[in-house]
């Protein structure tokens, strides 16, 4: 049976990939996640700065852009993007029973759309960080490159910031591909949901806890605190608190993305073909 | 000898005026709308921030309730700062109203070949836009300008000639924000709803042109140490507007109120061009 | 256990009925199901292959149960009404794509791909985008869908609409062929005197509710408000028609206007089949005589015709 099922997951997966990586609907995803890279790129090839004060800076940089972009803007939404179409995407093309009328057990096929969005969403983000950070880095001398990234921390933190990113494809992944399943109008979860981490900087300590982006932030190397606005009266409530352990936020994560997608995968056993409400 | 048997009756009866017949999309629109029980819960919920305005503006000036506890009417400052702070905080509202509301005006049309049917008749393309916008204008419109300009009218009622004289600029203000407010949400609804066909993806991307919007912008701004991300912020865009009709503009601002028009302008002829681009009754199959 | 069955099968979408109290046992062979638009048809269908849950009831398929999709589905194909398709897919990638969900080997996947697109008439055009078929190429690449891994129920929603006359035929023929297989091949049509030619059996449905099934001989004769037709040819038509009006069971008699022949409305069709002979042997030289109202159209204005003039 095992067999059967990885076959029929793959079988899932090749479709679906396809779909994802080529459709002519999903380019805005590619220009969301490479968008960082373009400034980056200009500012390596226009702003030719030497010394490490200027190296420094930018490390601190990668970091904000990583933490308060990438993170909790292109990710976020890629992941709506790419996640919720695998559902309800087909629901609004008519052709979600093709699946249904398979004989594939209905939690295989929210596995292998899973498992798809995941790989798309992985490649495309996690290959945006190493662009954006060969585009920030490279005009740097090589001398200060090589003692940064061989004897200095920034390996661990390329390795760190690449983790966070899958994490955060696995994380909101799982949440859209449920909200695709489980609302008729998934934009709403989805409004939601960015209200919520939007809101993160000034909801009290156990809440910010309920939230994917405290944990993806725990898994960054470097911390940045949360930016004040012009309201003086809402900065009095931003506050950060200390990040959990890397492998504790990475194994929360985890359980989290599990426990969603089995949830998902009872609710699919329901689902119904109803094209015409769509 | 061929018989013809006349059976068929046109319609007779009166008709609307050619001038005022765009107004007929929002016959059912507002049906269609509300039909939504979250929609019609967010819509009220709206309003609730503009009831406690009123209430507090009242509390503010009556004597005898601040006596009990020591103040003097008009404690705290009613002025320009406190009509901006309530304008942000609706136009963020209307900001997700029209995400949700926006897409489904169009979209559906689109997506279900309605377009040509409404252009078969005596209905113009210009018409068609028009009346869409001014659905979607009209929801702005009753969470923005008219609870703004209440609040106004309140406040001047309740403080004197005097007071409304003085800050007569604020009702300046208040009118040109939400004008402006206004067009760019309808031009941005329309267009992202044209743009993508599908109501829910269209929804995402109104919302994503605020949020990615204003987080490239910010990493423009880090990585090229400047300020000209801005431009690509339609929220800060918009606040400067409105800062400067307020007269609240601070003495050194990133972009001048000039820039931020002049960039405000261009949006919006760039989203007027996908619209013409977009709504069109004839298109090649792929 | 080799019977697709429902019993007493509601589905209600909120408030609106789709489906009524249906119970069915359908055997082996051609099935049409017929009725105007919004009778239930499609929602038959639909819960039949699993696509809808039902209200009330149960449904199995030659045992299985659509909660089993990984038996249920190796036995039933089913081509839809719904006119969508996987984005940018070719004809052969469609078909393709659904048998690897089968789990079969890629040669076993290819060969059976290749083999459904030929018995549907399709293979020069498999190799182009969906997105540009006519609507009789999309019908018949459903159907290529559908038998592509060789079910044993299939189940098809209008399947000849868009369709030329000749890929009708031909699409009849397939059909044919694959009831005389011994496959269950349940069809939902509108087109009435198609269904009459090519069915074993048929069920009528209308407003959410089975109103007959059967054979349609059979369910003609169940309609006894209704008085038979007869159509007779001969050469004294009129002299026929006033002999036969002496006679209670005859209600009506028409001349026909070629005057070769006589239409005539019985209540009791084998009294009156007795009283034709001894008519016969009265010098009256008959031609013919066939019924004229034990079609599916006559069937089917009958019981749902008189519904539908009531709404």
């Amino acid at each position: 049976m095992m067999t059967l099922w990885n076959r029929q997951i793959l079988a899932i997966m090749r479709i679906d990939l396809a779909k994802t990586f080529f459709a002519k609907r999903g380019l805005w995803i590619y220009l969301l996640a490479l968008s960082p890279a373009v400034p980056m790129l200009l500012h390596s090839l226009l702003d030719r700065h030497e010394g490490n004060s200027d190296f420094g800076q930018d490390v601190q940089i990668f970091a904000g852009i990583f933490q308060f972009f990438y993170l909790r803007i292109a990710i976020f939404f890629g992941c709506v993007g790419i996640f919720m179409n695998l559902f309800r995407g087909e629901m609004v093309d008519k052709s979600l029973h093709y699946y249904l009328l398979a004989p594939v057990r209905r939690e295989v096929i929210l596995v292998g759309k899973f498992l798809s969005g995941l790989v798309a969403s992985v490649t495309i983000f996690c290959g945006s960080v190493l662009v954006q950070w060969c585009s920030l880095f490279c005009h740097h001398p090589a001398s200060l490159l090589n003692s940064y990234m061989f004897t200095g921390p920034g390996a661990s933190h390329l390795v760190s910031y690449l983790v966070a990113a899958a994490c955060a494809c696995v994380g909101y992944g799982s949440v859209f591909l449920a909200a695709g399943v489980l609302f008729r109008n998934p934009l709403i979860p989805a409004a939601v949901i960015l209200l919520w981490e939007s809101a993160d900087g000034i909801l009290p300590a156990l809440l910010k806890k309920i939230s994917v982006i405290y944990w993806l932030k725990s898994i960054c190397p470097i911390s940045i605190p949360s930016p004040k606005g012009n309201n003086s009266i809402l900065n009095l409530l931003i506050f950060d608190v200390d990040p959990a352990p890397a492998r504790v936020a990475i194994l929360n994560l985890m359980l989290l993305a599990g426990f969603v997608v089995v949830w998902a995968a009872i609710r699919a056993r329901r689902i119904e073909i109803g094209y015409g409400s769509e | 000898m061929a018989v013809y048997k006349r059976t068929y009756k046109g319609y007779s009866g009166p008709l609307t005026s050619p001038l005022w017949r765009f107004t007929v999309l929002q016959r059912y629109a507002f049906k269609a709308i509300f039909k939504s029980r979250f929609l019609l819960i967010g819509y009220v919920a709206c309003f609730f921030v503009p009831l406690l305005a009123i209430c507090f503006l009242y509390l503010n000036q009556n004597a005898s309730l601040l006596a009990m506890v020591g103040q003097k009417p008009g404690f705290l400052k009613i002025d320009a700062g406190w009509f901006h702070n309530f304008l942000t905080a609706q136009a963020v509202l209307a900001g997700v109203l029209t995400a949700f509301v926006g897409p489904g005006l169009v979209a559906p049309d689109l997506a279900n070949g309605a377009l040509p049917v409404y252009l078969s008749r005596p209905f113009s393309r210009f018409e068609y836009i028009l009346g869409k916008g001014l659905v979607l204008g009209s929801l702005i419109a009753s969470i923005t300008l008219f609870p703004l300009l209440t609040l106004f009218g309140i406040q001047s009622s309740l403080v004197g000639y005097q007071w409304f004289e003085k800050n007569l600029y604020i009702g300046g203000g208040i009118l040109f924000s939400c004008l402006t407010i206004m067009v760019v949400f309808i031009l941005l609804g329309l267009s992202m709803s044209a743009f993508v066909r599908w109501r829910i993806v269209a929804g995402a991307l109104v919302l994503a042109v605020f949020a990615a919007g204003k987080g490239f912008g910010a990493v423009i701004n880090g990585v090229m140490r400047t300020s000209n991300g801005y431009y690509l912020d339609l929220q800060y865009l918009l606040s400067t507007i409105a800062t400067d009709l307020f007269r609240q503009t601070p003495e050194d601002p990133p972009i001048s109120p000039l820039s931020a028009w002049a960039a405000v302008i261009t949006f919006c002829v760039l989203l007027l061009l996908l619209i013409n681009r977009k709504l069109r009754v004839c298109e090649v199959a792929g | 256990m080799d019977a697709i069955i429902l019993d007493n099968v509601s589905k209600f979408y909120g408030e609106v009925l789709g489906v009524n109290k249906v119970t069915l046992s359908i055997p082996p062979g051609i099935t049409s199901l017929v009725g105007p638009n919004g009778s239930g048809k499609t929602t038959l269908m639909n819960l039949i292959a699993g696509l809808l849950q039902p209200t009330r009831g149960g449904i199995s398929v030659c045992g299985l149960s659509p909660s089993d999709p990984e038996h249920f589905f190796r036995t039933l194909g089913y081509a839809t009404q719904y006119d969508g398709f996987p984005r940018g897919l070719t004809g052969w990638e469609f078909v393709r794509n659904y048998l690897r969900l089968f789990g079969f080997s890629p040669k076993d996947t290819e060969r059976m791909a290749w083999e459904s697109i030929d018995r549907v008439g399709l293979r020069e055009a498999s190799q182009r985008k969906i997105a540009g078929f006519s609507k009789g190429m999309r019908q018949r690449i459903k159907l290529a869908q559908a038998i592509a891994h060789r079910p044993k129920v299939l189940v098809l929603d209008e399947p000849l609409n868009g369709l030329d006359p000749l890929a009708r035929a031909e699409t009849i023929a397939l059909f044919r062929e694959l009831g005389n297989e011994g496959s269950h091949v349940l069809i939902s049509s509108h087109i009435l005197h198609e269904v009459d030619l090519i069915s074993d059996q048929v069920i009528m449905m209308s407003q959410g509710y089975v109103v007959a099934e059967g054979q349609i001989r059979g369910v003609r004769d169940e309609i006894s408000e209704q008085p038979m037709q007869v159509l007779i040819r001969c050469d004294k038509p009129d002299v026929l028609a006033s002999q036969l009006f002496h006679h209670s069971q005859v209600v009506e008699a028409k001349v026909h206007a070629d005057r070769g022949g006589l239409l005539v409305r019985t209540h009791h069709a084998e009294s009156f089949y007795k009283l034709l002979n001894r008519i016969a042997l009265d010098g009256v030289r008959i031609e013919s005589v066939a019924p004229a109202d034990d079609d599916a159209q006559s069937i089917y204005e009958y019981l749902i015709g008189s519904e539908e003039s009531t709404k």
